[in-house]
C-alpha cells in the first residue's frame, strides 16, 4: 500500500522540510512557518528544492512514528473552511448560498475518511471582522477565501502559512496550469499564501440593450470587436436613454449609489477614476494624488450624471445596491458599472426564476476611457487563502485539502459564473469557442486592473465612500471632496 | 395608587350615584374620540399588515407593480422557500432555546432573591437592595465592549453561554417579584415557619405558588425581551448557523432583497411573540405597570 | 435609611448579621454576577478610553482618545442627531400616548382592552422586524408604499432615506408611529387609580371634560409621565437597530446616532479604545439627564 511507501518517504522529506523550514523561520519569515510532518498527496519522489544542512537531525526519532507529531498511519484531523456566500455555484441558491460547499465537504471527506470539516458560512460584510474576532481567539479557519484586500490584510497579520515548498513539490504540469499572473498575485516576497482560485475582471459593464432599441440608440452602443468607448460616448448614450414610460416608469441612464456599510463594495465606480487615468492611492508608493487634476474630473463627472445632466436617479448619497438591483430589475436602468458578464450569464436563471421579465437583454462592454489613458478593468485574482497552523502535524493536510478546492474539475464551477478561473485548461475547456470569453480573454484579461492588496484599503474605501456621500449631499464640491478624500488617504496610508 | 395631594382628598363630598357613562351617553365627542383611536390603532398595526400581505406575494408580483392591498396571485411560496430551503428553522431553534431557558433561570433566580428582598430583613439590606436598582441606570452599550473582550479571552464568541451568561441574574427580574412579594400577607410565611419549613421550602411551598401571577408577568417580559434581543446577539454572533431571529433576518437575502422573502421570514420572527400576546393579553397589559407605579 | 447608625455595641448587629448569614452567603452569586457584568465592565470601559486597542496590541494612549473625541465631527454630529431624536421623540410620544390615553380612558372595558392591545401588539414584536417592513414603506422609487400613495396623488417620490435633510425625521416617525402601546397602558393605569369621586365631585361643581383634565388628571399622573420621560429618554439615547438597517448612518452621517457610531468604531473597524471613550462620555450624560429627572421622581419611589 502506498502507505507503507509514503512513511518511509516521509522520513526523509520531513527532515528536509523541517530543516528548511527552520532555516527559513530563523530568517525572521513569519511564524506561520511550521514543519509539516506528512508529505502532500501530490506524491513525488524525494524533495529537490531544498538546502538543507542539518539533514541528520530529523530521523533522530527513529521509531516507528518517524516524527513526533507524525500520527500513526492516518490520524483524524478537523479542518475548518470558512466561504463566502456562492449562490451561483454548485446546488447553491439565495436561500442556500453555500450548498456547494457543503456538496464539496461531503465530497472530500468521503474520499478521505479521516479528515473532519467544519464548514462556516460568513457574509461578505461581516465576515472579515468575524475572521478578525475568531483570529485572536484563535478560533481562525485553516482554508477561507480571501479577496485581494482579506489577502493583503491576512498577510500583514502573518497569519498565513508559507507553502512554497508544498507548492514546489506538485507537478511542473499542474503547477503551470495556474496563469502565471495567479502565482505572483498569491505570493509575497517570493513566498506563496495560497492558491490562486477565482481569476476574473468584474469590471466589465452591462447594458440592457432591450431599453436601448426602445429608445432608438443602438447607434451610440460601443462597436465590436473591442466594445470600447468613451466617457463622451457614454454621456451621450445615458442621455438618449433617460426618459419617462407611457405608463409613468422614469428610465435612466445608468444608477449611482453610494451608500453601503462597507466601502470596498463601491469598487465599480472606480471605473471613473480609471477614465481619465486617475486611481484611488497607489500601493506602491503607499500615497494618494486622487485631489489632481483627474480624480477631481472623475468625482465632477459622478456629480454631474446626478445633478447636472440628470440622467442618474437622485438621492446618490443614500441610495443602496438594493435600490440599484430593483432599478434594474424592472428596466429603469440602461447601465450598469459592473459584473456585465455574470449578469448576462445569469439572465436565463434570473428570467425563470421571475426576478427579471423577458425581454432582457444585456450586452456586457468594457468601461469608457478617455482617448490617451491606459483601459483599465477591475478584477482580481481571488486566493484560497492557507492558514497557518500551531498544530503542525495538520499543515499537510490543510495544503491538501486546498490543493483539492483548486484541482482542476473542482474549478469548473466557474462555468457557473464567468467561464474563467485560474486555471488555463479549465477556462479552455468552459469556454470552448464562446465568443464572449474570447473577447474577454483578449481585450479584458490584459487589462485587469487588480485590487489593492494594502492592509489600509477597507479604511481608504471608506473614505472614499463617505468622500461621495459629502459630495452628493451638497456639503463639499466635487474638488473638495476629492482632496478630502486624498487627505484621508494620506493620512491613513503614512500616519500609521 | 399614585399619591393624591392631601387636598383634594378633603374636599367634601356629596353622593351622586356614578353612571356607567359619566360623561353622558355617546355623542359626537365620542365618535370622534373613536375614529380617532381606530386610526392610531390602524397606523400602529400598519407595518405588520404589510408584513404579512407581502410575505404571500411572489417575486414576480412584487416586481410587476406596486402593492396592492391583498396579494393576488396569493402564493404561500416563500414560506415553503424558507422553511424548505433556509436557515431559519435553525434560527427559531436558537431564539427558543436562549428564551427559554433566560426565562426559565429568570423565573427562579428572580424570584428567590425577590423574597429575600421582600420577606427578610438584614443588616444592609437597603444599601444591597440600592446597588441593585443603579444597575438598572446601567445603558447596555458601556458594558458591552468590556464584556465582549472578556469573552472573547474565555472563548465565548459565538457559543450559546455567551448569550445565556450575561442575563442569568436580572435586577428588573428581581425588583418585580420583590413588588409582588411585598403584597403576600406574612403570616403565611411565619405560620409555615412555625410548621417547621426551612428557607427553601417556604419559597418553594408558599412563596412560588403564590406569586404565579408576577411570575407569569416576568416570564412573558423576559421571554419577548430574549426573543426580540437584537444587539447583543449581533455583536457576539458570527456564524450564521448560530444566529438569534433578529440578527438573522436582515441577512435573508441573495443578491438583493426580496421582499416577499424577507417579509415571509419577518412574520414567521414575529409569530411566537404574538401568539403570547394575545393568549396572555391580561398578564401583559397588567405587568408593565407592576413596580413602577409604587402600591 | 436607619441602618447606618452604629452608635450602639454591635453586639445586636453581629447576632443580626450572624441569624442571616446564609442570606449573605447566597446573595454572593447573584452580587459576584453584578459585579463582573456591570460594576467591573464599567471601570474596565473607563480605563479602554486611555488606550490604543486593536485586536492584536494595547497601548496606553493617554488622552489621546479624549482629544481626538472633541476634534471628531462625526462624534458631534451623531450625538447632535441623538439629541434631536430625543428632544422629539419622548415628549411627543409621550404626548400622544396622553392624549390617546384620555380618549380611551372614558371608555367601557372591553373597548379599552381592545385598543389597549392594538396598541401594544406592536412592542411585543421585534424592531427588527417592524423596521424592515419600514425599509420597504420608504422605498425612493414607486415601489414603496407612500411614494406609491403619493404617485396616486401625482406627486413625485420622496427620498425619504437618501436625502440627508429627511432621513433623520424619517427614522423618528418609524419610532413615533405605533410605539407608544406600553406608555398608553402605562399611563392608563396610572388614570384608573384616580379615584372616581373626584371627577364626580368635579362635575358637580360644573367642570367641563377639558378642566377635568388639566386640573384633575393631568397632576395626579405626573409621576407617571415623568417616570416615562426618564425611561423613554434613557431608551431614546440608544437608538441603534433603525439606523442599523436602514441607512447604515447614512447619508452622509445624516442618521448617524452615538450607539452607532460606537458600535461602528468598536465592532467594524475595531477601534475599542475610542470606541470605550465614546460609550463612557454617552454614559455621563445620560446618567446626568437621568439623575436630573430621577430626583423629581425620588419622593415617590420607597426601599
Amino acid at each position: 500500500m502506498s502507505t507503507m511507501k509514503m512513511n518511509r518517504r516521509n522520513f526523509i522529506k520531513l527532515a528536509a522540510l523541517t530543516a528548511t523550514s527552520t532555516a527559513l523561520a530563523s530568517c525572521g519569515a513569519p511564524a506561520t512557518v511550521s514543519a509539516p510532518t506528512q508529505a502532500p498527496a501530490a506524491n513525488t519522489p524525494v524533495p529537490a528544492a531544498t538546502n538543507a544542512p542539518a539533514a541528520t537531525t530529523a530521523p533522530v526519532e527513529n521509531t516507528p512514528v518517524p516524527a513526533p507529531t507524525q500520527p500513526p498511519a492516518k490520524a483524524s484531523v478537523t479542518l475548518k473552511w470558512w466561504d463566502f456566500p456562492r449562490s451561483w455555484a454548485g446546488a447553491g441558491s439565495a436561500e442556500k448560498p453555500n450548498a456547494w460547499n457543503e456538496d464539496l465537504v461531503k465530497q472530500y471527506t468521503a474520499e478521505n475518511p479521516n479528515v473532519t470539516i467544519e464548514f462556516t458560512g460568513v457574509s461578505w460584510s461581516d465576515g472579515p471582522q468575524k475572521l478578525d474576532v475568531a483570529l485572536t481567539a484563535d478560533q481562525g479557519p485553516d482554508v477561507m477565501y480571501g479577496y485581494p484586500a482579506l489577502f493583503g490584510k491576512m498577510l500583514s497579520l502573518n497569519v498565513l502559512q508559507d507553502i512554497t515548498n508544498y507548492v514546489s513539490l506538485m507537478p511542473k504540469d499542474d503547477y503551470n496550469d495556474f496563469y502565471e499572473a495567479g502565482w505572483k498575485f498569491v505570493s509575497n516576497q517570493g513566498k506563496i499564501f495560497g492558491f490562486p482560485w477565482y481569476y476574473g475582471t468584474e469590471g466589465e459593464w452591462a447594458i440592457n440593450t432591450t431599453i436601448v432599441k426602445e429608445a432608438g440608440a443602438e447607434d451610440l452602443l460601443p462597436k465590436a470587436p473591442d466594445f470600447a468607448w468613451t466617457p463622451d460616448q457614454m454621456l451621450e448614450l445615458y442621455k438618449k436613454c433617460t426618459f419617462k414610460r407611457a405608463n409613468g416608469d422614469q428610465v435612466w441612464g445608468t444608477v449611482v449609489y453610494t451608500s453601503d456599510p462597507q466601502g470596498i463594495n463601491l469598487w465599480p465606480y472606480w471605473s471613473f477614476p480609471y477614465m481619465y487615468g486617475a486611481i484611488l492611492y497607489s500601493e506602491q508608493d503607499r500615497k494618494s494624488d486622487f485631489g489632481s487634476e483627474a480624480g477631481v474630473k472623475s468625482f465632477q463627472l459622478l456629480y454631474d450624471l446626478v445633478n447636472k445632466y440628470k440622467v442618474a436617479p437622485p438621492g446618490a448619497a443614500g441610495l443602496t445596491s438594493d435600490n440599484l438591483n430593483e432599478l434594474w430589475n424592472r428596466k429603469q436602468d440602461t447601465v450598469r458599472v459592473s459584473s456585465g458578464v455574470e449578469i448576462m450569464n445569469g439572465l436565463k436563471t434570473a428570467i425563470e426564476a421571475g426576478t427579471i421579465q423577458a425581454p432582457f437583454e444585456v450586452l456586457p462592454v468594457l468601461p469608457p476611457v478617455e482617448k490617451g489613458q491606459q483601459q483599465k478593468v477591475s478584477g482580481a485574482v481571488g486566493v484560497m487563502m492557507v492558514f497557518a497552523q500551531k498544530d503542525s502535524s495538520k499543515s499537510d493536510e490543510v495544503f491538501k485539502f486546498a490543493e483539492w478546492l483548486t484541482n482542476a474539475k473542482n474549478m469548473e464551477v466557474f462555468n457557473q459564473l464567468s467561464k474563467l478561473c485560474a486555471r488555463k485548461s479549465t477556462t479552455a475547456k468552459m469556454s470552448g469557442d464562446d465568443p464572449l470569453t474570447k473577447w474577454r480573454i483578449q481585450y479584458v484579461l490584459p487589462n485587469m486592473a487588480s485590487y489593492s492588496k494594502a492592509p489600509e484599503d477597507i479604511k481608504i474605501d471608506d473614505a472614499w465612500m463617505q468622500a461621495l456621500q459629502a459630495m452628493y449631499d451638497g456639503k463639499q464640491t466635487p474638488e473638495a471632496a476629492a482632496k478630502a478624500f486624498q487627505d484621508e488617504a494620506n493620512k491613513l496610508l503614512q500616519g500609521a | 395608587m399614585t399619591q393624591i395631594p392631601t387636598a383634594i382628598t378633603n374636599r367634601k363630598v356629596t353622593a351622586e350615584p356614578s353612571r356607567k357613562f359619566p360623561h353622558g351617553l355617546p355623542n359626537a365627542r365620542t365618535l370622534i374620540a373613536y375614529s380617532i383611536l381606530i386610526i392610531w390603532a390602524l397606523l400602529s398595526l400598519m407595518p405588520m399588515y404589510w408584513m404579512i400581505t407581502i410575505s404571500f406575494m411572489n417575486v414576480v408580483t412584487l416586481l410587476r407593480m406596486p402593492p396592492k392591498l391583498f396579494p393576488d396571485p396569493f402564493t404561500p411560496i416563500n414560506y415553503i422557500r424558507l422553511l424548505t430551503n433556509s436557515m431559519l428553522l435553525r434560527w427559531e431553534l436558537n431564539s427558543a432555546l436562549i428564551a427559554v431557558t433566560n426565562t426559565t433561570i429568570s423565573l427562579f433566580v428572580s424570584s428567590f432573591y425577590g423574597y429575600i428582598f421582600a420577606k427578610k430583613e438584614f443588616p444592609g439590606k437597603k444599601f444591597l437592595f440600592w446597588i441593585l436598582i443603579c444597575t438598572l441606570m446601567v445603558p447596555f452599550h458601556v458594558v458591552a465592549i468590556p464584556i465582549f473582550l472578556m469573552f472573547r479571552d474565555f472563548h465565548m464568541i459565538n457559543t450559546y453561554w455567551g448569550l445565556i451568561v450575561p442575563g442569568l441574574f436580572s435586577a428588573y427580574g428581581v425588583f418585580l417579584m420583590r413588588q409582588v412579594i411585598k403584597t403576600l400577607p406574612s403570616e403565611l410565611t411565619d405560620a409555615a415557619k412555625i410548621d417547621g419549613c426551612n428557607e427553601f421550602q417556604i419559597y418553594s411551598k408558599v412563596i412560588l405558588p403564590l406569586s404565579k401571577p408576577g411570575l407569569a408577568v416576568l416570564g412573558i417580559f423576559t421571554f419577548v425581551g430574549n426573543w426580540n434581543d437584537f444587539f447583543w446577539p449581533l455583536v457576539l454572533l458570527n456564524d450564521s448557523k448560530m444566529y438569534t431571529l433578529p440578527v438573522g433576518l436582515p441577512t435573508l437575502q441573495g443578491q438583493w432583497t426580496d421582499y416577499g422573502l424577507l417579509m415571509a421570514g419577518a412574520t414567521l420572527a414575529a409569530l411566537p411573540t404574538i401568539v403570547i400576546f394575545l393568549i396572555f393579553q391580561r398578564y401583559f397589559l397588567q405587568g408593565i405597570t407592576v413596580g413602577a407605579i409604587k402600591g | 435609611m436607619n441602618s447606618a447608625k452604629f452608635h450602639m455595641p454591635s453586639h445586636s448587629l453581629l447576632r443580626e448579621i450572624r441569624k442571616n448569614l446564609w442570606i449573605y452567603l447566597v446573595l454572593i452569586p447573584p452580587f459576584a454576577l453584578l459585579l463582573i457584568f456591570t460594576l467591573i465592565p464599567i471601570v474596565q470601559s473607563f480605563l479602554l478610553s486611555f488606550k490604543e486597542w486593536t485586536l492584536h496590541s494595547t497601548r496606553w494612549i493617554g488622552l489621546a482618545n479624549f482629544t481626538h473625541l472633541v476634534a471628531d465631527p462625526v462624534f458631534g454630529k451623531a450625538l447632535l442627531n441623538t439629541a434631536i431624536y430625543t428632544a422629539v421623540v419622548v415628549p411627543t410620544g409621550t404626548a400622544i400616548a396622553l392624549f390617546l390615553a384620555e380618549l380611551v380612558r372614558p371608555q367601557p372595558a372591553a373597548v379599552q382592552t381592545f385598543f389597549k392591545s392594538a396598541f401594544y401588539l406592536p412592542a411585543v414584536v421585534a424592531a427588527v422586524v417592524i423596521v424592515l417592513v419600514w425599509r420597504w414603506i420608504y422605498n425612493p422609487a414607486n415601489y414603496g408604499l407612500l411614494n406609491y400613495l403619493l404617485s396616486l396623488f401625482h406627486k413625485d417620490p420622496v427620498l425619504w432615506l437618501q436625502d440627508s435633510r429627511l432621513a433623520l425625521a424619517a427614522l423618528t416617525a418609524t419610532s413615533l408611529v405605533g410605539g407608544q402601546g406600553g406608555a398608553v397602558v402605562f399611563i392608563l393605569a396610572a388614570m384608573g387609580g384616580i379615584p372616581i369621586h373626584l371627577y364626580e365631585s368635579a362635575r358637580l361643581d360644573g367642570s367641563t371634560r377639558s378642566k377635568e383634565f388639566w386640573y384633575i388628571t393631568l397632576p395626579l399622573i405626573t409621576p407617571t409621565l415623568l417616570y416615562l420621560a426618564v425611561m423613554g429618554t434613557i431608551g431614546s439615547f440608544q437608538v441603534f437597530t433603525g439606523t442599523y438597517l436602514l441607512t447604515n448612518g447614512g447619508p452622509n452621517y445624516a442618521t448617524t446616532t452615538s450607539v452607532f457610531y460606537i458600535y461602528k468604531t468598536g465592532f467594524q473597524h475595531f477601534e475599542f479604545g475610542y470606541a470605550s471613550v465614546q460609550a463612557i462620555v454617552l454614559f455621563l450624560i445620560i446618567m446626568a439627564c437621568s439623575a436630573f429627572l430621577f430626583k423629581m421622581l425620588s419622593e415617590e419611589f420607597e426601599y
